[in-house]
């Protein structure tokens, strides 16, 4: 009892001192063939049913909100291909670029977001 | 005549075609040419004959009981068809408006279709009052011991898609995939990634496929934004002119992202994304050339970059003082020339012998 608070103040106080992590997308996976309504920012959220791998989702890096949708299908074109790395972070390629709007051009790497300087 | 009517054959006219509530209709002969009800009965060895029910389907379609005294119709012989079935009671039904009655408590879809004669094209609905009609699936049954006379219709199957979560209904077996989405409310203007997906395939189709509904497993039309391009789709982008087929092939092979612009009747060559030697102040950068319109006779001369590129320990990087304006961007002119030991030579200088050269005068450059 004593000895699990001691824990958890220990486990605040390192909190404290940790730096902030930086912005990295985190990965989620939703049982259907469309992305949900509400994509949570930093997340890229997959579309997966029965093991199909239908799109991705995310809201643009860029900060402009808008929403982006890649295909993950096979023999779609368009298309990307995502892997996910040990600590759960998406990687997605080729780079993703908007031909309007923002016209934001990155890579998502490991979930860091790497602009193309183009 | 005498002889006809006596003849063996005249008996064997004497036959009305009888079925179970399965409908499968098989010829039984009787002796009487207007038999009643019982006579039937006894014909075909069914007693006691008050715990049987007879029905004669009529030729307007209706089916009506037939009392056990009461004469068979028999004044067409190719629709005397009776419907027997051990039965103390009948039920009523109207069927596309004809009225019906039937010896048992359920009536399946199957004797439905066969009663009225309804093809595989068309759906048969049960009319409820305070819910939508119900929609009879091969194999259901219709209760008729609720109290009143059940009603149900037939009517063309309405063929439905769903698109991206809207479903529409089409009167046709086939709809064109532009037509769907503007009928689902979409905007066709939109560009679209429309994938058709099926309990088979998922296919990447145009606003000009014909969906084929009867085609079973057609589950939904998939609709994404085509606002986003990846790497590879950019490269198609823009080619207002051709290179030689050994030059574009070669900058596709490496994995070139490239365009080929034509601005104010100069021909460009726009590689995105190139990587730089370390020593610069960017690890990429976007390279020009400019191509003339008698290339590969003429030669290409110099080498465009965007940003500006500096070197890192500060030096200054010769003959690169010059900006010229590429598509709306800013380009530093590099002023590298072949000298006339390394002339352009027609034939085996191209776009790709060039790009050497540039290498070679970004990597010099750090080198020294």
């Amino acid at each position: 009892m004593i000895g699990s608070l001691l824990r958890r103040v220990r486990f605040w106080l390192s909190g404290w001192f940790r730096p902030a992590p930086p912005a990295r997308y985190a990965l989620a996976y939703v049982d259907s063939d469309e992305l949900p309504s509400v994509i949570p920012d930093r997340t890229v959220v997959v579309a997966r049913e029965a093991g199909e791998l239908w799109s991705a989702g995310l809201i643009c890096p860029c900060g402009c909100g808008r929403r982006i949708e890649l295909m993950l299908l096979p023999k779609v074109k368009p298309r990307w291909d995502i892997r996910e790395s040990q600590n759960e972070r998406p990687t997605l390629w080729p780079s993703i670029w908007a031909n309007d709007g923002c016209r934001s051009h990155f890579w998502l790497r490991d979930g860091m977001v790497e602009w193309c300087k183009d | 005549m005498e002889q006809t009517l006596t003849s063996p054959n005249a008996a064997h006219a004497n036959v009305v075609d009888v079925a179970g509530t399965d409908l499968v209709f098989r010829p039984v002969p009787v002796t009487d040419r207007t038999p009643t009800a019982r006579q039937v009965l006894a014909a075909m060895n069914l007693a006691p004959h008050d715990e049987y029910v007879v029905l004669q389907w009529l030729p307007g379609r209706d089916i009506e009981e037939v009392r056990p005294e009461e004469l068979v119709d028999m004044s067409d012989a190719t629709t005397s068809k009776l419907i027997i079935a051990k039965s103390d009671r009948t039920y009523r039904l109207m069927l596309n408006d004809h009225a019906l009655e039937w010896p048992e408590a359920e009536i399946t879809e199957e004797a439905l279709r066969i009663l009225g004669a309804i093809d595989a094209s068309l759906q048969i609905f049960l009319t409820r009052d305070d819910e939508a009609d119900r929609l009879l699936e091969p194999g259901d049954k219709v209760n008729l011991r609720a109290e009143g006379v059940e009603t149900l219709y037939a009517k063309s199957k309405e063929w439905k898609l769903n698109v991206q979560g809207v479903v529409i209904e089409s009167d046709a077996p086939e709809i064109v995939v532009r037509d769907a989405i503007a009928k689902a409310g979409f905007d066709v203007e939109t560009k679209w990634i429309i994938i058709l997906k099926t309990a088979t395939e998922r296919k990447q189709v145009d606003l000009n496929y014909v969906i084929d509904l009867r085609e079973p497993g057609i589950e939904k039309l998939r609709l994404t934004p085509r606002e986003i391009n990846n790497g590879e789709v950019s490269a198609g982008f823009r080619r207002d002119f051709a290179l030689l087929p050994a030059d574009h092939a070669r900058l596709d092979e490496h994995g070139y992202d490239w365009i080929a612009m034509i601005e104010n009747g100069r021909r460009w060559l726009i590689l995105r994304n190139v990587h730089l030697p370390a020593g610069y102040n960017l690890s990429v950068a976007t390279i020009a050339m400019e191509v003339p319109s008698a290339y590969p006779m003429a030669e290409i001369d110099m080498f465009y970059c965007s940003p500006h590129l500096a070197r890192l320990d500060g030096h200054m990087i010769p003959q690169t003082q010059v900006n010229e304006s590429i598509g709306g961007r800013t380009f530093q002119r590099w002023s590298r020339h072949r000298g006339a030991l390394a002339p352009w030579v027609p034939g085996k200088d191209s776009v790709v012998t060039h790009l050497l050269l540039i290498e070679e005068s970004l990597n010099r450059e750090v080198d020294k």
